[in-house]
């Protein structure tokens, strides 16, 4: 085989390695990046990667899903709590608003340390109207001597709430990890939230 | 009469710089153990800072000097030295980097277990990082003619390693606003000799795939080994973790251990190749 100065014989052959190894590398990697479990609970389904392990509570009304190899101390992890709307509020019989859903927001802020909100937006997803946000507060990992230091990790996280068309109950979605891996792994988290059935909606 | 001086103080160098080096890398992380006992830098970051920076940048040179000296038959001009050291530093940031987040997406895949982090490692990162390492001397250096024989591939490719290193050092360092002096530097100079030992062992290879005519399949195969180097790394951090348990010592030993190995490797093959070329030399003489 004629080869130049800029390609070699041992080039040609190093390139098909190389090809071979990319290759595989990247069947594997998209393989079991896209391997997926379903969650089909009573109220909603939701789809989410394989690897995550999920926990739901006995009523149904809550899973959270969470990445123990997330690279933290703090693993990564996704939630969605149904919740009913306060009875009186239904009774009342007003036009379906976003007022639950903004006390809701409020009770978050009183329940995590130092928690701060930022760039809230409405939004319609699935027939359903919401907010979305995102969201930072401090998280106390439990002690550990064998630790370099147990210092706070800021938690950093996007939530997404939204109510159903009858205004009757609505869902609070979130995901929240450690701030330093929060911007790798958004698009990751809203691509879960967006395969998230409500049972009625369509 | 005066070749023959030259040859006999090229042995004896060989025998000796190698040790004279890993005695200053010794003295390099001696020397960040007494600062750090001796100067608070806990309390003063820009400090901190600057003498992490000053460590990271030190660990380089001595290893220059290490990978520089072996090649004393025919030193290589110090000019490209610094260029393909330069290079080096610039393609983690320009190459590298870029290519492993925007395409092959490693922060998506990286937090999915150990054995996902494997794979990663031999069959995207390995070959990322090695392949743009080669490729800038193949296409540079390999084809001036101060590359004229087999010892330079492993010289360039370890000054390329090193910059590289140099730049990965600089930006943790600069990430975390300083580091713990001593670890900081223990981990600065496994990092620095696990890149400059791969990338002189492809290097190796490299510089027989130009002047050994036939060897076909020595860089593949080099490039492989290499490869795989990346696999063992990864398994040797796996196992220096317990759970959520963080053993830097264990981590950082067995690291230096690895690298050391390699190194070595890659300095026994080095010491064969000039050996002879000694021997075809002095056979010529006769």
């Amino acid at each position: 085989m004629k080869t130049s100065r800029f390609v070699h014989i041992s080039d040609i052959f190093l390139y098909i390695v190389v090809l071979i190894l990319l290759g595989i590398g990247s069947i594997v990697v998209n393989t079991t990046i896209n391997n997926v479990s379903d969650y089909k609970g009573s109220y909603f389904s939701l789809s989410y990667p394989e690897i995550w392990t999920i926990r739901t509570n006995s009523s149904g009304n809550y899973i959270k899903i969470e990445n123990i190899n997330s690279k933290s101390r703090y693993k990564s992890n996704l939630s969605v709590k149904r919740i009913v709307i306060d009875k009186i509020m239904k009774d009342k019989k007003i036009k379906p608003n976003l007022n639950p859903v903004m006390n809701y927001m409020i009770g978050l802020q009183k329940q995590l340390p130092m928690f701060r909100q930022f760039n809230t937006k409405n939004t319609k997803i699935l027939s359903m109207s919401g907010v979305e946000f995102h969201f930072a507060y401090v998280y106390d990992p439990p002690a550990n001597p064998s630790h370099l230091a147990d210092i706070p990790i800021v938690i950093k996280g996007f939530a997404r709430i939204l109510l159903n068309k009858k205004g009757t109950e609505f869902y609070s979605m979130m995901y929240r990890c450690d701030q330093k891996l929060f911007r790798e792994n958004l698009n990751k988290a809203k691509d879960i939230f967006e395969t998230l059935r409500v049972k009625g909606s369509k | 009469m005066g070749d023959d001086k030259v040859r006999d103080k090229a042995k004896l160098t060989l025998r000796t710089s190698g040790a004279y080096e890993i005695l200053a890398l010794f003295v390099l992380i001696l020397i960040a153990f007494a600062v750090n006992n001796l100067v608070n830098v806990k309390d003063n970051p820009s400090l901190r800072l600057f003498l992490s920076a000053a460590f990271a940048i030190s660990v380089s040179i001595v290893f220059l000097v290490l990978f520089y000296r072996q090649d004393m038959l025919e030193p290589e001009p110090k000019k490209l030295i610094a260029l393909m050291f330069l290079a080096g530093a610039a393609l983690p940031i320009l190459v590298v980097n870029p290519l492993l987040e925007g395409v092959f997406k490693i922060s998506t895949w990286s937090s999915y277990g150990s054995f996902m982090n494997l794979i990663g490692y031999i069959l995207v990162i390995g070959v990322i990082v090695e392949l743009s390492k080669l490729l800038l001397v193949r296409y540079t250096i390999f084809l001036n003619k101060e590359f004229d024989e087999i010892v330079d591939g492993v010289v360039y490719m370890s000054v390329v390693g090193l910059g590289y290193a140099t730049a990965l050092n600089l930006k943790y360092v600069i990430s975390a606003q300083g580091t713990d002096l001593l670890i900081g530097t223990i981990r600065m100079s496994t990092m620095t000799m696990l890149h400059a030992s791969i990338s002189g062992f492809i290097g190796f290879f490299l510089g027989r795939a130009k002047f050994k005519e036939g060897n076909k399949f020595g860089l593949s195969l080099g490039f492989l080994a290499a490869v795989i180097f990346w696999g063992i790394y990864h398994l040797i951090i796996d196992f220096s973790k317990s759970g959520l348990q963080f053993d830097v010592w264990k981590e950082l030993l067995m690291v230096a251990a690895f690298s050391f190995t390699i190194m070595t490797v890659t300095v026994g093959l080095m010491r064969y190749s000039i050996k002879k070329e000694i021997k075809v030399s002095q056979g010529g003489d006769q």
